[in-house]
Parts: C-alpha cells; sequence; structure tokens
C-alpha cells in the first residue's frame, strides 16, 4: 500500500522505496540494539527514518528529473541508480552480514490445526490496523481528499487550488514512513541486510498491478490476493515453486486484465 | 596476456547483448527487463543440446537463436495489449519467471549447480579452447550483429521503429502498422541475443541461473542508456567501460571485500547523475559514429518538381465521393459522442467541421479513420466500405490526418519526420533489406527526392536535417502537413491547422490549404477560428452534441441566429 | 553540461581509488609463493569470504614469521566470486592465473569452483575447496574438496536417531541443490538398510527464510524425527520456524554454524548433527596452536570455514612445498604442486588436520576426517559420541 498510495499520486515507479525500507529497518536495528532505546522506539525511528529518506529522495531526485522533463523510463532509471548506490553504502557501513531486530519473541500458536507465531500474528493485526488508518485518513480528511484529487486527475486538482508537489511531499512522507514500519515488521522474523528492500518492493508492485492501479483499496487487496496465492501455491507444488507463482499471478493479470482488479478503465 | 583477451571477449559479448536491447530501447523506445533471462534460456538451449543432444558448434547456436526468437516473439503478444510502463512491468515479470524456472526446473537444469563441462567449439579441426583461440570467433560474432543491428537502425524500417518509439499513434496516422514492427524487432532482438547466448555457454563451459539474474537485466538496461540509446557505438563504449573499467581498478590491490561495494556505489551515482544531467547518454542519437551512412544535408537548389500537385494525378476512383459516412454512432458511458452522424466530403473541396466545444469533431476525425470505432455506423472511402479497416490501412487507402498537438517524431529529423510517411517502401520490409539492398538503395533515393518535394511545397526544405524538436511551433505545423501529403492520400483531414500559431503562419497554412485544394485533393478541417473558416473552405457542417445540425457555405452558417447561440452560448441578460 | 557530468565522472572515480585504496603493497622476497584465493567477498556469503580469508591469512602469517616455507614467502592474493557469480571467478580466476602466476587456488561455493576447474585442468593449478561440497565436485581433475560429503555424514544422523530415539518414521528437509539432495538421497538409502520410513521429502530454497508450506506437510506426515540438509544461516530460520510452529521432534542435521546459532537462538537447543567438525576447544595442540592465533588476530573464536582455510596452508601447502622443495624442484611454476599432491596421495600421504590428528585425502576429490556427533546445549556444540570404523560410539 505504501508504494500503492506514492505510484497512484505520483505516477512515479519508485523503485528505491526498497531503500527506503532498508535504511528504515536499518534505524530500527540500532535503535533496539546497541543504542538500547527499546523495540517500540525502534518502529517509531523506522517510521521517522523512512519518512525523511523517502522525502530526500521526492526532493533530490524526482523533484530536478520532473523539471527537465525526464522520461518515465529515466525516471526509473534514476531510482534504479539510487537503490544500488544506497545498497552499496550500507553494505560498505554496516557490513554483509544479517541483523536481527530484537525485543519482539517468536513463540509458537496453534489454534486447532492452524499454527503459527506470535510474530506473523503482530503482522497481521499491525497491517489491518495500518491499512484502516491510512483508508480512514485518506477517505476522512482534508489532506486525504487532496491527495486522492491529485491521484485521479492532477490537471483538475491543481485547478482547484491543490498545490501538486506538496501532495508529492505528503504522500512520500507518509508512504515511506509505512514502509519503514512495513519493513521493521517483517525484519523480525527475516532479520535485516542491505538488500533486503527488493524482495518486498517486488511483491509490491504486483499487489498493486494485481489490485488495480490508481486504486488504493485495490492495492491491499492485491496484496491479500497474492498472499493467498502464494501460500495456496506453496501447498500444492513443491516448496520451492513459491517464487515463480507470485510472478506468473503477475503475468496472467498483466494479460488477462491489465487494469487490475479494482483498477479504472481506458487510457 | 590471456587475462586481458578474456576482458576484451566479455565485452564483445556484453555488446551484442547491449546493441539487441538498444535496438528495441534505442529505437524502438520498447523496455525489456527480461533480457538477461533471454541470454540465460539461449544459453541454456546451447549447453543442453550440446551435452544431451550431441550437436555440435554451429547447431547449437542455431537452436539457441530460434529458441530465443521464439520467446522473444512470444512476449510481444501480451505487450501488444499493454502501455508502455506496463511493459517493463511485464518483462520484469517474465525475467523472474523464467529465472525461477530455471532454478527450480532441476531436473532439466541442474538447478543452481549448473551445468558444467559445455564441449569446446571445433573449428576447423581445433578445438577452440583459450580465449586467445575464441577471440576471432566472438569478435566476428560482434561483427556481425553491429552490422545486423547497424542495417536494422539506420534502414527505413528502423525509421518506422523510431517514429513508433516517438509517437505510437502518429505512426498509425502515417499509414505505418506498428504491430509488424514491435513483433519483428522483438523476435530480432531475441535472435541476436540467442548468438550471444550460445557462444558465452561455449566459451565459459559452465552456466548456472546466477549469471541470468534481474540485476544483471538492469545492468543491460543501464548500459543502453548510459551508453546512448538508437547509438550503437554507445553502445560499444559503454561495454568496454563498464567491464573493462573495474577490471583495471581491480589493480589497485584493495581491500576485495569494499571494492565491488565501491564499484556499485559510483555505478548507481552515475547512473543518477546521467539521468538529470545528460538522459540522452554517452553518445546521444545524432552523434559521433552511429550516424554512419545518415543523409547528408540537402544541396540548396532548385525547386523540386511538383508534378504530384497538378490535378489530373488525382482522379482516382472516377465518379464516386472520396469520403461518404453514415449512421455514426459511438457512446462513452451515457454520453453520446456520436449521434447518428453522416457527411461527405466532395473532391477538390474544403469542408469545415465548427461547432462549440465538446460537440464531438475531434471524435469525428477519429471515427473517420478508424482509430476509435464506432458502436455502428459506415464509412465509405472512395465507394469502398472501410469501417472495418485498421487505421494504418485506411491511411494507405488514401485517408490521413494531422493532429490537433501536431504529434512530429521529436527525435527525428524533419526529413526523416516526412520520409517516414511516403508509402510502399521496400526497405520496411526485411527481405528486401538483406537480400536486395541495391532497391532498398535506389528507392530510398527517390523517396528521398520525393520528401524534399514535399518539404519544399511548405517551404522548409532547408531545415530537413534539423531534429524537428528544435523547430518553433509553426515550423512543426508545417512539417506536419508536409508528413500528411507525404502519404499520398488524397482525402486529407486536419485538426484545428491554424491553432496555437500567430497571424503570419496562419495565412502560409491556408495558402497551403488552398494550393492542395486546387490540386484535386479532398481536405476537411476542424477549426474554431471562423476567420479561417470563412477564408479557406468551401463548405461547412455544424456540429453541436455529436450530431450534424447544419450544413452550407460557412457565410451562411454564420448568419443563422440560432447556430450563433449554440456556438457563442445564450447571451446574458 | 558536459564539463560538469566530465568534472563528476574523474571525481567518482578519484573517490573510487581513494575509498578501495589499501596500505602499500608489501615488499617482495625473492621467491615468493603466491597463494590465489577466490572467495565470497561480497553479497550475502559475504561472511565466509571474510572468515576464510581470516584462516588462510593466520596460517601465512604463521608460517612467514617462521621464515616462509622451505624459504618461500608466502602471499595471499585474493579475488571475489560474489557469493556464486561464475561470470566473476572464472575472470577472477583468470586474472590470478595469467597475471600473477599462481601455482594453487583456494576455492569455495559449487558454481564457481565448477566454472574454474576447467581452468585450472588447463593451467596445471592445484585447486583446494573447503567450503560447500556437492556431488557435482567429486572426481573433478585438479579439484580436491577438504569436507566430507554431507552424503557421507548424513547416514550418522540417521543412525544415531534410529539408535538413541527409535525413530520409525522419519522427515526430510533440505536444500534444493545438490548438496541437499545429495544428503535427502543419503538418507534415505539409510532409512531403506535401518528399516525406518521416509515419510516426506521437502526440499527449500536456499535463503528462504519462509517454510511454513514444507513445516506444514511435515507436521501433517506426524514423523518421529526431521533430518535437515539445510547448511548455513538457514538451519537458525528452519529451526526458528520448526519450533515456532508446534514441531517438537527430535531434529537432526549435517551443519551448525555460530550465525545459524545467533538466529535460532533457543530453538536450537538439542539439534543434533553428525559433522567432520572443527571444534575450537578439543582437537589436539595443532586445534589449539590454531585457535590461539585467530583469537589474537581477530579476536574471535574461529569457527569452522576458517579452520578448514587454515588447515589448506598449514597441513596441505606447506608439507606438499617441503616434498617439491626437497626434491630440489620450484613449487611456484605451474603442474609442481599439482603434480606433487598427486604423487603423496599415490603413497597414501596422510596429512595432519587442524581438527586433530590425520585426514586422508583421496584421489577422487572426497577426504576422511574425524567425524563426531555433536548435540547443541546452552548454545553451543557439545561432543555427545565420535564415530569410529562406520559405527556411531557413545
Amino acid at each position: 500500500m505504501s508504494w500503492g498510495l506514492i505510484f497512484a499520486t505520483t505516477k512515479i515507479f519508485h523503485f528505491s522505496h526498497a531503500l527506503t525500507l532498508t535504511l528504515a529497518v536499518y534505524a530500527a536495528v540500532l535503535a533496539a540494539g546497541p543504542w538500547g532505546i527499546g523495540l517500540p522506539a525502534g518502529f517509531a525511528l523506522a517510521a521517522g527514518a523512512g519518512c525523511l529518506v523517502g522525502l530526500a529522495t521526492e526532493l533530490a531526485v524526482y523533484r530536478p528529473l520532473r523539471r527537465v522533463h525526464a522520461s518515465q523510463l529515466n525516471i526509473f532509471l534514476a531510482s534504479l541508480g539510487l537503490l544500488i548506490a544506497g545498497q552499496s553504502a550500507v553494505l560498505i557501513a554496516f557490513g554483509p552480514q544479517a541483523r536481527t531486530l530484537e525485543g519482539f519473541p517468536m513463540t509458537g500458536i496453534a489454534l486447532g490445526p492452524v499454527a503459527f507465531t506470535t510474530i506473523e500474528a503482530l503482522w497481521v493485526v499491525a497491517s489491518w490496523l495500518l491499512i484502516g488508518l491510512l483508508m480512514a485518513w485518506l477517505w476522512r480528511t482534508r489532506h486525504g481528499r487532496a491527495i486522492r484529487a491529485v491521484a485521479s486527475n492532477p490537471e483538475l486538482a491543481q485547478c482547484l487550488g491543490v498545490d501538486r508537489e506538496r501532495v508529492f511531499l505528503l504522500v512520500f512522507a507518509v508512504g515511506s514512513a509505512l514502509a519503514g514500519v512495513g519493513g521493521a515488521l517483517l525484519a523480525l522474523r527475516d532479520t535485516a541486510s542491505p538488500t533486503m528492500g527488493v524482495q518486498p518492493v517486488l511483491a509490491a508492485f504486483i499487489a498493486v498491478f494485481l489490485g488495480g492501479i490508481g486504486s488504493i483499496p485495490g492495492a491491499a487487496l492485491g496484496g491479500v490476493v497474492l498472499g493467498l496465492a502464494e501460500n495456496m501455491g506453496g501447498l500444492v507444488l513443491p516448496g520451492y515453486w513459491q517464487g515463480v507463482i507470485a510472478f506468473v499471478v503477475l503475468f496472467v493479470v498483466l494479460v488477462v486484465r491489465p487494469s487490475g482488479i479494482l483498477g479504472a478503465r481506458g487510457r | 596476456m590471456d587475462f586481458w583477451v578474456h576482458v576484451l571477449n566479455m565485452i564483445l559479448l556484453l555488446s551484442i547483448l547491449g546493441m539487441s536491447l538498444n535496438l528495441l530501447l534505442g529505437y524502438s523506445g520498447l523496455v525489456s527487463m527480461a533480457h538477461a533471462a533471454f541470454f540465460g534460456v539461449g544459453a541454456y538451449a546451447a549447453a543442453l543440446s550440446a551435452r544431451h543432444l550431441g550437436l555440435p558448434f554451429p547447431l547449437t547456436l542455431v537452436v539457441a537463436v530460434a529458441l530465443t526468437t521464439v520467446l522473444a516473439g512470444l512476449v510481444t503478444l501480451p505487450a501488444l495489449r499493454v502501455r508502455g510502463e506496463y511493459l517493463i512491468l511485464l518483462t520484469l515479470a517474465f525475467q523472474m519467471v523464467l529465472y525461477e524456472l530455471m532454478l527450480a526446473w532441476v531436473d532439466l537444469t541442474a538447478g543452481r549447480t549448473g551445468i558444467s563441462g559445455i564441449p569446446r567449439p571445433r573449428l576447423f579441426g581445433r578445438a577452440l579452447v583459450t580465449p586467445l583461440e575464441f577471440l576471432p570467433l566472438i569478435a566476428l560474432c560482434a561483427l556481425g550483429a553491429f552490422a545486423i543491428a547497424w542495417r536494422i537502425g539506420e534502414s527505413p524500417f528502423g525509421r518506422v521503429l523510431k517514429a513508433m518509439r516517438d509517437d505510437e499513434r502518429a505512426t498509425l496516422a502515417i499509414g505505418k502498422s506498428v504491430l509488424r514492427g514491435k513483433v519483428l524487432v522483438f523476435c530480432l532482438s531475441g535472435g541476436l541475443v540467442g548468438v550471444a547466448a550460445a557462444l558465452f555457454a561455449h566459451y565459459q563451459a559452465f552456466i548456472n541461473p546466477f549469471s541470468f539474474t534481474l540485476d544483471r537485466s538492469i545492468f543491460l538496461v543501464a548500459l543502453v542508456v548510459l551508453g546512448g540509446t538508437a547509438n550503437l557505438a554507445g553502445t560499444l563504449v559503454g561495454a568496454l567501460l563498464f567491464v573493462g573499467l573495474p577490471e583495471v581498478l581491480r589493480f589497485l590491490q584493495a581491500r576485495p571485500e569494499i571494492v565491488d561495494a565501491v564499484r556499485d556505489l559510483v555505478f548507481g551515482v552515475l547512473l543518477m547523475l546521467f539521468m538529470r544531467f545528460r538522459p540522452e547518454g554517452l553518445l546521444p542519437e545524432h552523434a559521433g559514429l552511429g550516424t554512419l551512412g545518415r543523409a547528408a544535408a540537402p544541396a540548396p537548389g532548385p525547386a523540386r518538381a511538383t508534378d504530384w500537385l497538378s490535378p489530373s494525378r488525382s482522379a482516382l476512383g472516377g465518379a464516386e465521393l472520396p469520403l461518404r459516412a453514415e449512421g455514426l454512432e459511438k457512446h462513452f458511458g451515457g454520453i453520446k459522442a456520436a449521434d447518428g452522424l453522416g457527411l461527405t466530403l466532395p473532391r477538390g473541396k474544403v469542408t469545415a467541421l465548427v461547432g462549440p466545444n465538446g460537440a464531438g469533431k475531434t471524435t469525428v476525425f477519429n471515427l473517420l479513420t478508424g482509430l476509435l470505432p464506432p458502436d455502428s455506423g459506415m464509412v465509405a472511402l472512395h465507394g469502398r466500405d472501410v469501417t472495418r479497416l485498421a487505421p494504418w490501412r485506411r491511411v494507405r487507402s488514401g485517408l490521413a490526418r494531422t493532429f490537433q498537438d501536431v504529434r512530429l517524431f521529436e527525435r527525428m529529423t524533419v526529413l526523416d519526420n516526412v520520409l517516414a510517411a511516403v508509402p510502399d517502401q521496400p526497405g520496411e520490409h526485411l527481405r528486401p533489406l538483406f537480400l536486395a539492398p541495391w532497391r532498398v538503395a535506389a528507392a530510398e533515393r527517390r523517396n528521398r527526392e520525393k520528401a524534399l518535394g514535399y518539404l519544399d511545397f511548405v517551404g522548409l526544405a532547408h531545415r530537413a536535417n534539423e531534429v524537428a524538436a528544435s523547430l518553433a511551433f509553426g515550423e512543426q505545423k508545417l512539417v506536419a502537413l508536409a508528413r500528411l501529403v507525404a502519404t499520398e492520400a488524397d482525402v486529407l483531414l486536419l485538426d484545428e491547422p491554424a491553432s496555437g500559431v500567430d497571424a503570419q503562419w496562419v495565412q502560409r497554412i491556408l495558402e497551403l490549404i488552398r494550393r492542395l485544394a486546387a490540386a484535386g485533393k479532398t481536405v476537411c478541417l476542424v477549426e474554431h477560428n471562423l476567420e479561417v473558416v470563412t477564408a479557406v473552405a468551401d463548405r461547412a457542417y455544424f456540429m453541436d452534441a455529436g450530431r450534424i445540425i447544419a450544413e452550407g457555405r460557412p457565410e451562411e452558417l454564420m448568419a443563422d441566429p440560432r447556430l450563433g447561440e449554440i456556438y457563442f452560448g445564450k447571451a446574458r441578460r | 553540461m558536459g564539463r560538469i557530468r566530465f568534472r563528476a565522472a574523474i571525481s567518482l572515480v578519484a573517490l573510487m581509488a581513494w575509498l578501495a585504496a589499501p596500505p602499500p603493497p608489501p615488499v617482495r622476497a625473492a621467491g615468493t609463493l603466491k597463494i590465489g584465493m577466490i572467495l565470497a567477498m561480497t553479497g550475502p556469503g559475504a561472511f565466509y569470504g571474510q572468515v576464510m580469508s581470516h584462516g588462510a591469512r593466520v596460517a601465512v602469517d604463521q608460517l612467514n614469521r617462521a621464515g616462509g616455507v622451505g624459504g618461500y614467502k608466502l602471499e595471499l592474493v585474493i579475488e571475489d566470486h560474489k557469493s556464486g557469480d561464475a561470470d566473476a571467478a572464472v575472470t577472477g580466476a583468470r586474472k590470478l592465473l595469467d597475471v600473477d602466476k599462481v601455482p594453487v587456488i583456494l576455492t569455495s561455493y559449487s558454481a564457481p569452483t565448477l566454472a574454474i576447474q576447467p581452468l585450472a585442468v588447463e593451467k596445471k593449478v592445484l585447486l583446494l575447496n573447503g567450503g560447500g561440497v556437492g556431488s557435482a565436485l567429486i572426481g573433478k581433475p585438479a579439484l580436491y574438496n577438504t569436507r566430507m560429503l554431507s552424503s557421507q555424514t548424513a547416514p550418522f544422523i540417521i543412525q544415531w536417531a534410529a539408535g538413541r530415539f527409535g525413530a520409525k518414521r522419519v522427515a526430510t528437509l533440505f536444500w534444493n541443490d545438490a548438496a541437499g539432495q545429495g544428503v535427502n538421497g543419503a538418507i534415505k538409502e539409510t532409512c531403506a538398510r535401518l528399516g525406518c520410513q521416509v515419510v516426506a521429502e521437502e526440499p527449500h530454497d536456499l535463503g528462504a527464510k519462509n517454510y511454513s508450506a514444507q513445516l506444514a506437510r511435515i507436521r501433517a506426515a506426524r514423523p518421529d524425527a526431521l533430518a535437515l540438509g539445510t547448511f548455513g544461516d538457514d538451519v537458525g530460520y528452519v529451526l526458528n520456524q520448526a519450533r515456532a510452529y508446534g514441531l517438537t521432534v527430535p531434529v537432526l542435521g549435517i551443519d551448525w554454524t555460530p550465525n545459524a546459532q545467533k538466529i535460532g537462538g533457543k530453538a536450537l537447543e538439542g539439534y543434533v548433527i553428525a559433522v567432520d567438525r572443527f571444534d575450537p576447544g578439543g582437537g589436539d595442540d595443532k586445534t589449539q596452536a590454531f585457535v590461539e592465533a585467530y583469537k589474537a588476530a581477530y579476536k574471535e573464536t574461529p569457527e569452522f570455514y576458517a579452520a578448514n582455510y587454515y588447515e589448506h596452508v598449514q597441513f596441505i601447502l606447506r608439507p606438499l612445498v617441503k616434498r617439491v622443495v626437497d626434491r630440489k624442484g620450484d613449487p611456484t611454476k605451474p603442474g609442481e604442486l599439482l603434480a606433487e599432491m598427486q604423487r603423496a596421495l599415490a603413497e597414501h600421504f596422510a596429512f595432519p588436520s587442524v581438527y586433530g590428528g590425520e585426514m586422508q585425502l583421496h584421489p577422487d576429490g572426497t577426504v576422511t576426517k574425524p567425524l563426531g556427533v555433536y548435540e547443541v546445549k546452552d548454545g553451543n556444540l557439545a561432543l555427545i559420541g565420535r564415530i569410529v570404523g562406520g559405527k556411531v560410539q557413545r
């Protein structure tokens, strides 16, 4: 959803969202570990760090490119450049080893035949909470409406007095903060490493395109569908084919219904 | 010594890959994030056919090329249905699926363990083992790839590709099939990849999936963009720098654990800087070696023959009306953009379509040209029903249009813009391009003269070699007009030809329109500027809310108060 | 615009050089033997490259301080295969072979090793692999592996499970590559011999981190024991999730690293492995000499992979070089060390092992080393059995 929010509003293929996520998570790791200020503070720090990185990216990279009318592809490549450079910097600074994010116990919970861990329970609760909050914010508040206006018709929105550039900053701030929190949640189970951001962002693309670009609830729906498909597929096919499933799903969606499940049709 | 020859071999292989991608990305504007996967498929094809089927080298190359060509062609099927940015994602998905397949399909590919012991090629009785022994073969293939790519890129076929890159709709509007171009160029690109893949498999004698990851695809795209899109020499330079330079730096005896990270860091930063300051890459499209063979500036000579303008030429179709439309209907949701619309266009006359904003005038053009299929109704060109005919084919049958926003092929030269529209060019087809180059060259010379003639007609022949984007708006409109005439269509639809420019341009444009009509062309224009309409049109249709509500001479229509009310709105009290 | 870009490019190259700049190159002694290494210095496996190079370096420093070997000073030249990139490995190897002219290369990871093996044969260079081993690496000329195949050690965990827990139903979870599949195969064979049943076989991707699908199926099969064909960090992730999903049966395997222990924490308690294992607390005085030197240099207790590469230099290359020198040969010449290895093996020369005692290298590239059964107790490995004459002894 965080990626979908940014893409729907700014139409930028923000690949370096992966870097935002990674840097935010490392901030949390430092907070929970060496700086010892506890996990909740770590989450807050992740959100803050993510927000800052996202804003910096928009201001330092995308805005100047927009001013020289760079093409979609070129913006994507710049985003990629940032990601590559950023990941290398993290590697040089922190070393290649995976770091654990301390502070949340992973214990098993069994509800009848279904077994899962406390971390996964946290994921479910936190995700739906955040999604709910985001949707409420987008639909109920003035800022949220401004964002949706820019997403659906930037020129008209500008005529009505909405400052497009400020809205962009807002979505980058919010989207990146969300990514930071999401990444921190992921790191609880999967640990943090310099290249950790790419897989989640790829999954994010698929979810967004699956659910329909331009539709923010669609991104959430897409995520659910994708998750179900991967895990159901995992039950039927040998485990290591899981990686293929996600992209086959994307491929099928793109071919059959390019606008996605909830997407707006037409040009 | 072997080490540097090895580096050179890798640079050459990378160049072949880069050139194949440049054809897609630089010349055709089609992004492929899947080229590393194609490379992998080709390599596995060569490796498996060598090891399990025992095929010798040249045959494994054929197998690899065949497979990659077909695969690339398959990508186009869904690609044809999706817009630009979706293509990035589609090819990304393709890349990931293929890569995961390579990893997971262990029975075929041995997964991450890879395939080792790929037999060496035997040429003239000797096996090629060392880098030095491989160099001539690889260099020859690289040269061949360059020749093929260059031939394709700088030919009339390449011109259509570039047009497609710059503006797909406009390409359709000059009568060229976009579909054919896309499929062919993907297949060609795939073929070249197959060559590099087979060479790689036999050269390294070992392949595993990690050589064909998404990272490699991304690196290729970056290489092509940084080296210079639509400039093959740029790709060569790029490959040299991106592979050669890090190898040189290896000798700084640095701490190995961070050399690579530092190199990636620099690469990422360079990518960002280039996108900001020099997006056209190191060697841009119209500079340097990549333009070998492009046309030299035309000599300022006497005015060219304009025999195409004389009335006798356009006696096509005899007694039939050039254009007739009946009962055209088009709904968008609840809105009726066209409601039982019918019109006729007589030969040699200028007809105008007027009406308030939102009346559906541009929609009429879209319906007539086929860019928008009607819900019902009929369009007949010279008595022939063309309602079901694809837009680009209608152009070939004699119906063409300009656009309100001009839509020139911005990155091409003025001459190329006009030249692209000339019909029946043998060089746009691959067989004559490679098998009958002399015929292509002769046709090209003739067509150049024709194109310069059209440019002469609008008075811009002296700007022929300038990039279209550098012209003033008024000049661009004139070039668009020349491009329209170049299609040799005799029914010409002009969408707001006089808008957005000041009086002197309007006069020039009107003068040209009059000459066209006098030469027997059938002209129809959409205009808001009523002075223009009175100045040039013989008759006019008045439209409102998707229907034609009046027809007659412009002066008559303008004198009708009812129409005036509709056009200008009711007077305020 | 062009100027700005040009200046930017120049300053970037300068920055690169500065960042990567090293201390000045060491003074070359006359008679230097260069030892090439191709390791995972960057990428997800960078940890391994780091410890492997550290292990070798400890040996090189030790030997150089004692005056070199047979009058030759040793020098390490390290190249990077970026955690498994065969292309990078080949380029790195070519540089080592053509420019540095090394007579021996220490490699790691299957794919890079397989990729450079033909080059080693062509240039008559000795290849030593102390990292991951799979059946694909066996029987390759010029290549000698110093880790036992996990398919050689796996049978013992089944023996242990059958003997100790009376396990009759065994589930397997293994890496989806030659190494993991080799383990799975060996387990199935042993089960067939000992009369237990394999009730679930689940391959998984390396570095997958999410095993829910496989674990769900394994649980459903109700095994008495779970046997892992998993290596490195993944062991930690697997055990974490297995325990969290409520799998309480004994878990056995063929690999354990301190990093996996960090990742798995308490979930690893009771995990049993059978390995040719390097025990920093055990072994003999050779082991202790290594552990002390490594601790002094890097402030850490050395683990398994560091030990292997120390062993390559200290206990394989040193004797080989000495033998060559004693024969009045020149070990830096290509082919000399390789030929000497072949000669030594023909004589059944027993190389010392840093694990304590001796090891036997075989002409087919396999090795026989001291094996033990270990259990994880309080976050550390404790020896609970030895394998002598093919049988497990308490």
